[in-house]
């Protein structure tokens, strides 16, 4: 029972949002470096939110409009985040882990340094997204849309795509596994410089 | 030479069909209703991949130029087009519509897909 409340506590602690924070957000559609951990922030309207450097882990980000919204630098650590638009948004230097974007558009989004792993995009429309020097560790693809989208510089050797369509998309100075590039190739994916292993 | 040239113009263009989209959207009402066809509505833009990728590589397969045109009356809106039922307006494209009346959609789907994953969905509860 001890041991029950303790983590019920330490739940409760770790995603806390502040509430100040998320009413600044929601009345001046900015709030940098702000405390929004466990905050339900699905079915809004925040396109071209600002949310530099803000801690969103545990959020619900489902079914909102986050079409140019600035996560540079943000946390997103057990983030929900179904059939959401994030086009022309921008996740640079951000760190995205255990996280769902299932269905999600993230056209033209910018991932770029961002660190990525464990984290599904699951028939997600990534069509033009750039994932320059991202790392990417155990993402799933699978059904997705990769076309015209840059990878350059990264490791994909643990990502999945099944069944992803990857028609045009530009993997530079990349790793992939052998059947990666007989699959990408097959999609008439550009593989610069790319080492199959 | 000339049999060759023939057989292999006839076979390219068996292989590399397109959909014949209506651009009046009264015109394709109308023979929606005379030949008894859902109409299958395509919103997109020139400047659009997406959009250029479903025209020059999906709907160029006869499989399934051939489905859309035994099944359905196309029609195509450019997204700027002021006329494009209430409906039919949403932010994104290219987005598809499926509809008995023109005011009714019973239907939708947005963004590129691979040819399998287009099948699929015209097929689904149509």
């Amino acid at each position: 029972m001890r041991y029950l409340l303790l983590s019920l506590f330490t739940i409760t602690y770790l995603f806390s949002f502040d509430l100040a924070h998320l009413k600044k957000l929601k009345e001046t559609n900015e709030c940098t470096e702000c405390d929004l951990s466990g905050a339900d922030l699905s079915d809004l309207d925040l396109q071209k939110a600002n949310l530099n450097s803000t801690n969103l882990n545990g959020t619900n980000l489902s079914n909102s409009n986050f079409a140019r919204a600035n996560f540079w630098g943000a946390e997103l650590e057990n983030v929900k985040g179904i059939n959401s638009n994030f086009r022309l948004a921008s996740f640079e230097a951000s760190t995205i882990s255990n996280s769902n974007f299932d269905g999600s558009i993230f056209k033209l989004t910018n991932f770029q340094s961002s660190d990525i792993s464990n984290t599904t995009f699951i028939n997600a429309n990534l069509w033009d997204a750039l994932f320059q020097e991202a790392s990417l560790e155990n993402l799933n693809l699978d059904g997705s849309r990769i076309a015209e989208a840059k990878f350059v510089e990264n490791d994909l050797s643990s990502v999945s795509m099944k069944n992803t369509l990857a028609f045009e998309a530009y993997f530079q100075d990349t790793i992939l596994l052998d059947q990666q590039c007989k699959y990408l190739k097959k999609e008439n994916a550009i593989l610069k410089n790319v080492e199959c292993k | 030479m000339k049999k060759f040239i023939l057989v292999f113009l006839f076979s390219s263009l068996s292989v590399f069909a397109s959909i014949e989209f209506q651009k009046d959207y009264k015109k394709a009402l109308t023979l929606s209703k005379e030949q008894n066809k859902p109409l299958f509505v395509m919103v997109s833009s020139k400047k659009c991949p997406e959009c250029n990728y479903m025209k020059k590589h999906i709907f160029t397969q006869k499989e399934v130029s051939d489905y859309i045109a035994k099944n359905y009356i196309a029609m195509e809106f450019d997204i700027k087009d002021k006329t494009i039922p209430e409906q039919m307006q949403f932010w994104g494209i290219p987005r598809f519509y499926f509809s008995k009346d023109g005011m009714n959609v019973y239907k939708k789907k947005m963004g590129g897909m691979k040819k399998e994953q287009f099948l699929s969905f015209i097929q689904k509860d149509k």
